[in-house]
Formats: C-alpha cells, structure tokens, sequence
C-alpha cells in the first residue's frame, strides 16, 4: 500500500515537472509590450527597471571592496572615472576629464576637468579630488587591487582647480588608460576625513557620508536584498539618466532569474545560460542580446617538465585536440574556436592567423618525430622509458572545463597521450599551479584591454607571476617590452600582430575557446548595450517605454 | 543542580572553544591557506597584492600569535570586521539573523500542524490503509531533498500556477504599501520556502509523533483511563498526547541545528535574505571573519540547543542530575 502512495506522488511530481519542462508555448505579453526587440522611439524620462544580480555589492568604496562583477558594475553608476573607456578597447572618450594631453616626452599628463561636475552634496569635483583619489589608489593601507598599473606614477599635482598632472618616470603605450579608466574619482571633502588605515573597516561610514557624482545616487540599500540607485538630480550630463529609479534585486539563483525575467518581476538578467535560450526566445516580451565577453579559456602545459618544453610536443596537443567538436558541445552557437589571447571581437585581432586545425595525423607524426612512440605497444606513447601521461586539472564547480577535460582526454587518447582529468578545489589548485606542481591545467582568463601580456608571457614572470606554464622565450620578452614600451596602441599594432604569430608558432597554451555572454531583456527596457566592458554599460541611456506617466 | 549546572555550563563552554579553534585551525592549513583564492592570474602584481592584503589583515603574523589575539577579541564578544563588507560580522549577521528566524519559526509551525494531526490519525488507525498511506508519505517527504522539493515548488506555483512570490522576502514595490500591506507582502514571500522546509521536516516527525503517541496508548494508565469509561477523544486527545507530547517538543530542541541546517538550503533555492545566503556568500569570497563569525553563530546555537534539553532533563528527572 505505501508503495501505491510513493508511486502516485512521484508520478505526480515527475508530471508536474515534464509539464515544466514543455512549458514552452509562448504566453501572451501580458504587460502589453511590443513584440519587436527594438523600437525606433525616442526615449522617454521616468521609470524605474529592475535588475537581477547574483550577489549583494560589498560597499560603495571601490577601492576596498573585492572586484567583483556586481561592485564594479554597481559603483561605476555611482561615481566617474576622468574617461571612459569604450568597448571597442581603442576610443577613449572625455567624462570628468573634458580633455587631456601629453608633454614633448610623454612623462607628463595633463587632463583638463570640466567645472561644471558636483558632487550630490553640491560641493564641485575639482582636482583636489583627483590628487586625493591617487593617493587613495596607492596607499599600502588601502591596498587596492588595481594599485599595481600605477607603478610608473612619480606624481599627481592639482596646478589649479581643474587642472591636473600626472608624472611618469617614464613614458609607455597606455599611460593615460592606467590613470585615467582604471579606477573612478573619490571625493575629498566627504571621504578625506577617514585617515586610509581605517579605510578596509569603514564599509557603514563609507555608506553613511556617500556623496556621489555618476548618473544616479544611491536611495536604499538591504544587505542580501535589494540596492536601490535613483536619478542624481545634479548629474553633469543634461536630461540623464532617463530612469528615475534602477532596482538591483539580489537572486542567487539562476534558475529563480530566469522565472522572474519570464514573469516580468526583472527587466533584466545578467548572465543566462545557453540552455534558457529556447525558453526565453519562445516568450513574448523578452528579447536576449549575446555578445563576447573578454574572457576565453585555454589548456597550458607545465614547461618545465620534460615532455612540454618542446615546441613539437606542445603543437601536437593542439592538433591532437578537435576543437571544434568542444564548443559545438560546450556551448553550441555561443562559443567558438580562438588562436590566440586575442579573440576576432577584439580590434588588435591579427586576421592573418587562424587557429591550428584538428589534425590527428599531424599530431602523430610530430610526436612520432620528437621521440615519443608507443614502444611497449599498451597504447600510450613513451620515450626513454617514461610514458606520454598528463594530469590534467581544472577548479571544481565550472560545468564547461570539466566537460572539456572528459572531451580531451578521450581525444588526446587517440594520438596515444593519456590523460588524467582531475577537477581540484579553486585554493588547492591555485597552490599546484602557482608552485609549478602541474603537467596541464584549464584555465580561465582575461584580455588586458592594455595589451601588455607581460604578466603572463614574460620570462621574469615564471617565479611568483602569472606565467604559470614558464614559458620562455628572449625574442617574446623583446616583443612584450617593445608593446609596452611603443607610444600608443595604434603604433603598438604590428608589434601586436607578431605576438599573435608568435603564440601561433610556440603554442605556449592551446587556446581553446571564448563564449558569449547573454543579457536577458524585457522589450519595455529600451537603449540597454550591454558589451564586454559592462553589462549595464551606458545605464544612463537606458528607459523604459511606459516611463513618462 | 547548581553544581550539575555549572558542570554542563563549562563543558559547554569548552565544547564551543574547540569548535571555533579547529574552524580557525582548519581555514588556516587548507591547501591554499586563507589567502590563497586572492591569487588573481589575470591581473599582473597579484603576488604583491596578496602579501599587501596579508599585512593589512594581520595574515602575515605568525598562526600562533594570530590565534592568540583573535581568541582574545572573541572572548571579548568582538567577532571582526568582514574582508567583503568592511562592516563589524555582528553586524552582518544581526541582519540576517530575524530572516532565518522567521522562516525557521514559519516552517516549525508548518511542521508540528501537518505532523501532529497526521500522526495521531495514522496511531488512531494503526495498520490500516491510511496508517500505511501516511507513514509512507512521512518516509518520502522525509527523504526529499529539500532543494530539489524547492525547485520543483517554484517551477509549480512560479511558472505552471504562478500565484506566489518566488524569491526574496520583499516586493520590489514595497515601500510604497502600508504597514499592513507589506507584513501581507511578507507572508507571501514567506509561504513557498516554509512550506518546502516544514514539509521536508514534517516527514520523520510524523513518524516520531505517531510511534510516540503508540507507545503512550500501551500503558496502564491509558487502559485505566478507558476502563473509567472516558471518551475515547478525551482518552487520546488528553491523557494520550500531553505524554506523547514531552519527547516531541524534546526533539524539536535537539532538531534546531537541522532545521537551521535545512533553513540555509530553502534560503539559497529561494533567494531568502537570512543566514544561509550570508553564509555561502562568505563562503564564495573567503571573507574569514565572516565564516569564523557564522560557525561560531551556529556551534553557539546547537550547543545551547543541547544544554537546555540536558537542563530540562535533569529539572524533571533526578536521576539524570545526580547520576
């Protein structure tokens, strides 16, 4: 009789879920919003648009909250940088800043600020604010994340009130990136008051004196709930921001964002996963805007272990590995196949180099001729008695690498390389991979929108950088130098393109793919351009179709 | 019993001393250590920024001395300020506190008004169909895990019959109801993740309550109750259950650490602003303070559990005082 019961309910729940699951037929827009994605309307001031975030933001300091994707979204609403840096990592367009220029030697900057920024507090944003900003940026205390870039400052002078200097010791291809993007201006008169060493424990006081001089000031804000931004009434930019109110709601879910996005209770949605794409194209009412992120993942070999130091080897694993066959698994539409740190999204894209093919064959010569042959006929290639084996490890609790690594070990097992996959705890393999305890590891990373790859290529970053594989090459360590040291990016191109033929050539990483990222939108949030740089990039020019009530 | 007080007080006291220290002693010598997820490959000067942040946060020093002082401040009632948040841990968790509270309370309610009616009628018609039926149920309920129970609850009453509120405690519209109206607004929140977490408990209570009040139903005094020619409602509802009842709320005392226990899974799955959200979150971003702050929280919270259920023990038995 208790079995009758158990197999009524879980036919029941197994019914409610399969009718879950084909739940697909698209419901009527009940808000009565357009069908189509984009309207050519003009925008509308008012409104309000709710946003589904992941995570509560940390603090409203910048510099002494984690960089997270949600902080630094959040905060850069808040406050302005001296210039935005545009998605297509190459204009540069003024913001506090209202103009800038180089000394004859370009060891010194001086941006002209506009006089027209206050602060929410009606106090202007002078120089004063920058010269305290940097030394915020700096100050051990402080410790901020980013203080790294600044390294070349010799020193910020304010020659008067909205003018100020940046020294250099010396001069480089993206000085004014460094100083100018990286990081937003902090308000003296409000924040000046904490002495700095008090500054990582002052997360409520930062919040209680907050004045602000982005788009839209802070209204609410309940921890693990909900932020809520609002208009700032005394922001530069005439008639901005268009939404009166932006409401962040926090849903760690994903699977609750998604509901809520369908029903409509959030306007937008971060970061959706391919697999919802078919449940929210077949909704009306809600459109899905891909693009590539900056991100890309790639398999590095320890070179300092014997097999992995030779060019040969490294180059078969390339073409030992089909590719293709992985995004098409992985990611279906939204991924694709990269050669080089340097996706095709990316303006210093070099066209000329596409990635290595699949080439099993290739792959078996090349390992045939450096040595490594199946001797003892057991299927796994060996050389001096020492067998073509790799551990290979990735972070635990990321689907996509440790799907690949099952891909690859089946793969590489073809050319006779056999594979361990092995999915470690992030600390622990941070640990092996920073001591040099690895043969292979997946990794994640992203593009530096500065192009100086130094930390990841250079001979001099093997011990205690992020060089992790050791890779090391005299004529790459010139290349690098030479990128870093060029005036500006436009002329460091060339010297770009070679890098990507040179990582083509050594194979330092197989690099394996880079994946779009899907912003989730309701049709009655108009002007959203979300792009690698920040999903809510541009909120300011948001609206909303039923905003002017 | 002063002393047999006293006894359990400072066993208590050093119970919660060892939990704490081998927490800290634990995240110190993971692989890693505490500092090790700040290791950034991407950025350049990750290195440099990690012994930055060792020094600011006192990591440089060496863990004997970085136990002493921590043990002292938290003996002083101070738990740190969170790496995340820059905000005092007591205040975090202050926070979060009356949310897990009110979801914990919501679904005992839900828990003992399914259990204790069920069980007594399953006792009542002991071996029939509806016994068997309602055990059976007990057992599955029981063994659902809650998150997936919860998933499929906001798929049912979010997506299929979306007539309910499906995640955090608040609508985004709020602030503009009255007083009234948002304890309303609340409530509605409130049903869906007390219901998962009520039910998922109610499974083996109603287990527990129906062999309890079985047992009572056995005894001597039970018969003689009858044999007096009482009621049989009077029999069960009064003599029967307020003895059935003693072990029950027993249970519920020894049970808090896994209601919280489940509280933290219901919390994430639908996205309730308490305890458990801080927790994973801190979890996620190694803030120290603020996992050493949660442990603490909840060791503090079972150990106190078990202290009080010993103490009544001991105030209705004196067996157990002076033994």
């Amino acid at each position: 009789m208790p079995r009758n019961v158990l197999t009524l309910l879980t036919v029941l729940l197994l019914t409610i879920s399969a009718a879950c699951g084909g739940g697909d037929e698209p419901t009527a827009g009940t808000d009565g919003e357009t069908p189509g994605a984009e309207t050519a309307a003009e925008p509308r001031s008012g409104g309000q648009a709710v946003i589904g975030v992941s995570s509560d933001i940390g603090g409203v300091n910048e510099v002494v909250t984690p960089n997270s994707l949600i902080n630094t979204e959040i905060l850069r609403r808040l406050f302005i940088p001296l210039v935005d840096e545009q998605p297509d990592f190459k204009t540069i367009s003024p913001r506090l800043a209202e103009s800038w220029e180089f000394s004859e030697d370009r060891k010194s900057l001086t941006f002209h600020l506009r006089d027209d920024v206050v602060w929410s507090d009606g106090e202007p944003v002078t120089s004063a604010d920058v010269v305290f900003s940097y030394r915020a940026w700096t100050d051990p205390d402080v410790a901020w994340e980013a203080a790294y870039a600044l390294e070349a400052v010799e020193a910020v002078e304010a020659m008067d009130e909205h003018t100020v200097r940046f020294d250099f010791s010396r001069a480089y291809s993206t000085q004014l990136l460094d100083t100018a993007a990286g990081a937003v201006i902090l308000p003296e008169h409000a924040w000046g008051q904490k002495p700095f060493s008090e500054w990582r424990t002052a997360g409520d006081w930062f919040r209680e004196n907050l004045v602000v001089s982005g788009p839209f000031d802070l209204e609410s804000w309940t921890p693990q709930q909900e932020v809520v931004l609002k208009r700032n009434p005394l922001y530069y930019e005439e008639g901005l921001p268009y939404l009166d109110r932006l409401v962040l709601r926090v849903v760690p879910n994903q699977a609750n964002q998604l509901t809520q996005l369908l029903t409509g209770d959030l306007d937008l949605v971060i970061q959706l996963s391919p697999d919802d794409v078919e449940r929210v194209e077949s909704t009306a009412g809600v459109r899905i805007i891909p693009y590539w992120t900056r991100g890309y993942i790639a398999l590095g070999t320890n070179q300092r272990r014997a097999p992995f130091g030779a060019v040969d080897v490294r180059r078969a694993i390339t073409y030992g590995i089909d590719r293709q066959t992985l995004v098409d698994s992985i990611w279906g539409e939204y991924g694709r196949v990269i050669a080089s740190p340097i996706p095709p999204n990316i303006w210093a894209y070099n066209q000329d180099v596409e990635p290595l093919p699949y080439d099993p064959d290739e792959a078996r010569r090349l390992l045939d001729e450096a040595g490594w042959t199946d001797s003892d006929g057991d299927g796994v290639r060996d050389k001096d008695g020492e067998a073509l084996a790799i551990d290979l490890v990735t972070n635990t609790g990321n689907r996509q690498r440790e799907d690949a690594m099952v891909l690859i070990q089946e793969q590489l097992g073809r050319i006779g390389v056999a594979v361990t996959p092995q999915a470690m705890e992030f600390n622990t393999m941070i640990q092996n991979v920073m001591g040099g305890d690895f043969d292979a590891v997946i990794t994640g990373w992203q593009i530096p929108t500065t192009f100086d790859f130094r930390y990841a290529f250079a001979s001099e970053e093997i011990d205690g950088g992020s060089n992790i594989i050791a890779y090391s090459n005299p004529e790459m360590d010139q290349l690098l130098d030479d990128i870093r040291s060029a005036p500006n990016l436009e002329e460091a191109k060339p010297l770009i393109d070679r890098l990507q033929v040179m990582l083509q050539r050594d194979q330092p990483y197989t690099f394996l793919w880079q994946s779009q990222r899907l912003v989730g939108v309701r049709n009655r949030l108009q002007g959203v351009e979300p792009n690698h740089l920040f999903s809510l990039f541009d909120a300011r020019h948001w609206w909303v179709e039923d905003g002017a009530e | 019993m002063t002393s047999y007080l006293l006894r359990r007080t400072a066993a208590s006291l050093v119970l919660l001393w060892l939990v704490v220290s081998l927490t800290f002693l634990f995240l110190h010598l993971a692989p890693g250590g505490v500092s090790g997820g700040w290791v950034n490959l991407d950025q350049a000067g990750s290195v440099e920024q990690r012994q930055r942040l060792e020094r600011v946060y006192g990591l440089d020093r060496p863990l004997a001395e970085q136990y002493l002082s921590w043990l002292g401040r938290y003996a002083r009632g101070d738990l740190g300020t969170s790496w995340t948040h820059g905000r005092p841990v007591t205040r975090v968790i202050a926070e979060a506190l009356p949310a897990t509270l009110l979801l914990a309370l919501a679904a005992t309610c839900v828990e003992l008004g399914l259990a204790v009616p069920l069980g007594i009628w399953a006792a009542r018609r002991r071996g029939s169909p509806t016994d068997h039926a309602l055990r059976g149920a007990g057992l599955f309920f029981f063994s659902l895990p809650s998150f997936w129970f919860g998933l499929m609850a906001i798929l049912a009453f979010g997506y299929l019959w979306p007539i309910l509120p499906l995640s955090g405690m608040r609508s985004v519209d709020a602030h503009t109801l009255g007083p009234v109206g948002q304890a309303v607004d609340v409530g509605r929140h409130l049903v869906l993740p007390a219901l998962v977490l009520g039910i998922t408990s109610a499974g083996g209570t109603l287990r527990f309550a129906r062999n309890s009040l079985l047992e009572v139903l056995e005894q001597d005094y039970i018969r003689t109750a009858r044999a007096k020619g009482l009621s049989e409602a009077r029999v069960v509802g009064v003599h029967g259950l307020r003895n059935a009842l003693s072990p029950l709320i027993q249970l519920l005392g020894v049970n808090l650490p896994s209601l919280l226990n489940g509280a933290l899974i219901v919390e994430v799955v639908f996205s309730w602003p308490g305890l458990g959200q801080v927790t994973l979150q801190s979890i996620l971003t190694r803030d120290l303070p603020m996992i050493l702050g949660t442990t603490t929280l909840a060791a503090t919270l079972v150990i106190l559990g078990n202290l009080t259920a010993d103490l009544a023990q001991a105030a209705a038995d004196p067996r157990v005082r002076h033994g």
